[in-house]
């Protein structure tokens, strides 16, 4: 650990995000203009306390938000960074939803960065997006995983429309709440549940076909 | 869950109250029912069918939940670059954009 002064590089705001004291619409691995000064070891201390731990919960957000590895991998760095400058400002209650909430503003902002003014419709986006690449990683800390129960459920998943995909993603692998994926979505709270039970029976359907004994969910 | 649970957990199966849980327990598993959910809890204790339903579906959740989590080679990643920053070793942001 190191007691030394630490330099980060931001770009200059008027409007600071209320979470993270970052600039709004500015990254902050955006060539800089000003010099910020943060202090070493408490700050340190924190960060490894309360963010190093929850790497595995802010990537699995990263992912339900951009639906890319790599864009989550970086998403993930720049929520760390932004992290690691606003910690000695957090209280040390509920980390895990003050990092989720960083994901999901620093992913406000790349989304600004990238298409500055548009709105798009969300059924139409979601119909224009490609199909996304989950994988099949294992998770170390799950203490017990059936692969072939894992596969099924990866081949289930993409097998779903993106309609009834998106909000899965969002509230199971992203653990976002029924009204943050509404908003994501663009859609009502009602239409989010409505989804992702439809989405899960289907899930369920592609379960039993591949031999897992399951009960029909109504 | 105790000998008495699995013995009266059957007696329960296909009553009104299996209704009223089964339109909840969506909600319940996504921690989005704000009322008291003990009553869920008793039930799903209690009755077999809605028990199995309720761990199936933690169950798709907990699958679904690994499917956007990072492989291992994608969590050490982040790890050293968490390392980095605690470290002091990112003397510029500007260091880690792609």
């Amino acid at each position: 650990m190191s007691p030394t002064i630490s330099r980060a590089t931001i770009r200059t705001s008027h409007h600071t995000d209320p979470i993270d004291g970052n600039p709004l619409g500015a990254s902050p691995c955006s060539t800089g203009v000003m010099i910020m000064e943060i202090s070493g070891t408490d700050r340190d201390v924190a960060f490894r306390q309360y963010v190093v731990p929850e790497i595995d919960v802010m990537y699995r957000r990263a992912m339900s938000l951009t639906r890319n590895r790599s864009d989550a991998e970086d998403l993930v760095q720049e929520a760390l960074i932004r992290a690691y400058k606003a910690v000695d400002r957090f209280d040390g209650r509920y980390p895990r939803a003050w990092l989720l909430t960083i994901v999901r503003n620093a992913q406000i902002n790349r989304t600004r960065r990238k298409r500055p003014g548009l709105l798009d419709d969300p059924d139409t986006e979601m119909d224009r997006l490609a199909v996304t690449d989950l994988g099949d990683d294992y998770d170390p800390e799950a203490t017990v995983v059936d692969p072939v129960f894992d596969a099924t459920i990866a081949n289930a998943l993409e097998s779903l429309p993106v309609k009834f995909k998106r909000p899965v993603e969002l509230v199971d692998i992203g653990a976002l709440s029924y009204q943050e994926a509404a908003d994501e979505l663009g859609i009502p709270v009602g239409t989010v549940m409505s989804r992702l039970h439809r989405a899960r029976k289907r899930v369920r359907e592609q379960l039993e076909d591949a031999g897992f004994g399951t009960r029909e969910i109504d | 869950m105790g000998l008495f649970r699995r013995i009266t957990r059957r007696m329960t199966t296909g009553s009104t109250e299996c209704a009223r849980v089964g339109a909840v327990v969506q909600r319940y598993l996504d921690g989005e029912y704000e009322d008291d959910p003990s009553w869920i809890e008793d039930h799903l204790d209690e009755c077999e069918a809605c028990g199995l339903e309720s761990e199936t579906l933690q169950r798709i959740k907990d699958a679904i939940a690994r499917q956007g989590g990072p492989d291992s080679i994608t969590r050490a990643r982040l790890q050293e670059f968490a390392e980095r920053i605690a470290d002091g070793g990112i003397g510029s942001l500007d260091d880690v954009a792609r």
